[in-house]
């Protein structure tokens, strides 16, 4: 009885803790959606993201599977994204200075969102924590980056 | 060949001769009251972050010291001389970025190199007011003796590998909520966490004595302030609104921070906001002296209703991740710049609340008295004028501004009005568009129509699902044309 119980208690603290989380965590909209904004002038960004800016885009493309339960499933699947395809874009500081100076606001916003999700898919690698989460994240922003790359015709 | 020594005298000469020549345009033209004004403190006391108009050859370091005059000190004893008449013959600007509570009274660490020149010497090279006194005292301390930029940049990008990160995780903030509020309560205590390359123990007073944060207050007052001075301390806002109120666009992050980790240092700002006016009220008691506290988290909260941090839905007074904002130093992660300081609206926002504070306590003086007469004539009363901080572009403010109509949208006529998108040279760019009603549906208004000027009120601003603002103006002229 006494294990019965405590296997209970167990089971109740477990589920109120991770209602408790979804509760907590705002929830997204649907980043297909959301309408988007017209750009107020796309020639400097496209200059930038041709030139010095190049690995961000190389970095939105690399990304990709990271939203894919293969590519994310063990750490080991995660350091084969990482030295394939990661590696190519650059380091993770080089990047987000990058992002820093994207000239269109709303895409460095973007790129600055989808450079900290990539940071935290992997992050959930090695043990799954979060994982679900953080794609989720990542998926969101690749989303909205990919319209706003799109309307800067540059996709 | 110009020594440094050189440069500083010529400096001070040349500061000294205008100082002079304003105050004698200023006397000349005064119809308010004389008094003498010193901005001092931190880089949200030498406005970085409000854009264009830095000066950054100061008599310190020359390419070190960034200021501007659209900082919240400067800015307000400017419009106090424009639109009240005041005559501010001795005023110092003695802010810097990266400065600390100890170095007003002992001597400078600049980048590590200790100078033979305290803050306060600095400003008394500046100015040299009456017994050395000011009127007005405004300062903003305590964000870099927290270690407040450290901690943000912790924050962001403390790996700098993806194998690292998928090996240890992102990081993030690496200060506890609760060590946070430790590095707060040391502050009010005089334990800074950063005494930025002094020996550890270095306290604000004088000799480096240590002594509370309400205490330092004290000192400044009795050191500072003339008989009828007022010591005015800035708090310090949130950088970034509460993540309830992000745009829907921004997800579950904004400038490379969770939410999570966004509203962890909001917290920590409101804890920092109310031991400081906690120790300003202290400080009043045991001084005496008027002491003020200036709380710029209630003013950029709106009083909790519309938020001014960066990522609002709102109008942002704060300055997210900025383009020129991120710099790698030697081994450093990244270091935000003008990043996560108040932009232009934020100083003047900070400076009309500060005039506010002040202004009644500082009466015109009395008209000479004139011919003698029968009858006094009473005095007519004349309502006093707002103060203009320029726009802010809150609800029901007068807007004016040169606009082009954004083709290819097209105007949206209806039966009362037209709605025309426009982009206006003025208008920050964290608005997209802004959208003006015009009511009458006859405006002649063509793709050939050029820059024209729009003349109204802002109505409010309008958020898409996503997040992003324009702002709505109900035009009463668009041109030549009227309403």
């Amino acid at each position: 009885l006494a294990i019965a119980v405590a296997g209970f208690v167990m089971v109740a603290v477990a589920a109120g803790a991770y209602l408790h989380l979804r509760d907590d965590v705002p929830a997204l909209a649907d980043p297909g959606k959301v309408p988007l904004p017209r750009v107020r002038d796309a020639a400097a960004t496209q200059v930038y993201l041709k030139g010095p800016g190049a690995d961000l885009l190389l970095l939105h493309r690399a990304a990709r599977p990271l939203t894919t339960e293969q590519g994310t499933r063990d750490l080991a699947a995660c350091r084969r994204v990482i030295r394939r395809r990661l590696h190519p874009a650059g380091s993770p500081r080089s990047l987000a200075r990058l992002a820093a100076r994207v000239p269109d606001r709303v895409a460095r916003d973007a790129f600055a969102s989808e450079l900290r999700a990539v940071a935290d898919v992997l992050a959930a690698c090695r043990t799954g924590d979060g994982r679900p989460a953080a794609v989720e994240d990542l998926t969101f922003h690749m989303t909205v980056l990919d319209r706003r790359l799109k309307a800067l015709k540059l996709r | 060949m110009i020594t440094g020594r050189r440069l500083v005298t010529i400096l001070v000469i040349v500061a000294s001769v205008t100082a002079v020549l304003r105050g004698a345009d200023e006397a000349a033209a005064a119809r308010g009251p004389t008094v003498s004004w010193l901005s001092t403190g931190d880089s949200f006391a030498a406005g970085v972050g409000a854009g264009r108009g830095y000066s950054t050859g100061t008599e310190l370091s020359p390419s070190r010291c960034v200021q501007s005059r659209r900082a919240f000190g400067p800015l307000a004893a400017d419009l106090l001389r424009r639109q009240r008449g005041w005559s501010i013959p001795h005023e110092a600007f003695s802010a810097c970025i990266g400065f600390v509570a100890a170095d007003f009274f002992n001597p400078l660490v600049l980048d590590g190199v200790h100078q033979n020149i305290s803050q306060r010497q600095w400003t008394q090279r500046q100015a040299s007011p009456p017994g050395g006194r000011f009127d007005v005292v405004t300062l903003s301390y305590g964000g870099n003796d927290l270690g407040f930029s450290e901690v943000l940049k912790d924050c962001l990008f403390t790996r700098n590998s993806w194998e690292d990160i998928a090996a240890s995780g992102v990081g993030g903030c690496a200060q506890s909520e609760d060590e946070m509020y430790a590095r707060i309560d040391d502050l009010i205590d005089g334990r800074p966490f950063d005494v930025r390359g002094r020996p550890n123990g270095v306290g604000f007073g004088p000799g480096g004595k240590r002594i509370t944060l309400s205490q330092f207050y004290s000192l400044m007052a009795d050191e500072l302030l003339t008989g009828r001075g007022i010591l005015v301390v800035a708090g310090y806002p949130r950088l970034m609104a509460p993540s309830s109120t992000w745009g829907a666009w921004r997800g579950r992050s904004c400038n490379f921070f969770a939410w999570h980790e966004a509203d962890l240092l909001g917290r920590a700002v409101e804890r920092l906001d109310q031991r400081m006016r906690l120790a300003v009220e202290t400080a009043r008691s045991a001084s005496g002296r008027d002491i003020r506290y200036l709380s710029r988290l209630e003013l950029f909260d709106g009083g909790g209703t519309t938020h001014h941090g960066a990522c609002t839905r709102g109008v942002e007074w704060m300055n997210g991740i900025t383009q020129s904002g991120l710099v790698f130093g030697n081994g450093a992660p990244v270091t935000p710049t003008h990043s996560f300081h108040p932009n232009r609206l934020g100083y003047a926002a900070t400076a009309r609340k500060l005039i506010g504070m002040v202004e009644a306590d500082f009466p015109a003086p009395a008209a000479p008295p004139g011919p003698e007469t029968d009858t006094q004539p009473e005095p007519e009363p004349q309502p006093e004028p707002d103060i203009d901080v320029g726009p802010l572009y809150e609800p029901g403010e007068a807007f004016a501004d040169d606009c082009v109509v954004a083709w290819p949208t097209a105007p949206l006529y209806s039966s009362d009005g037209v709605t025309l998108r426009m982009s206006c040279a003025g208008v920050p760019g964290q608005f997209l568009f802004t959208d003006a009603f015009f009511p009458n549906p006859e405006l002649p208004i063509t793709p050939s129509t050029g820059q024209v000027r729009v003349s109204g009120q802002v109505v409010g601003v309008a958020e898409s699902g996503n997040g992003f603002r324009t702002l709505q103006v109900l035009a009463t002229q668009i041109g030549e044309w009227r309403a």
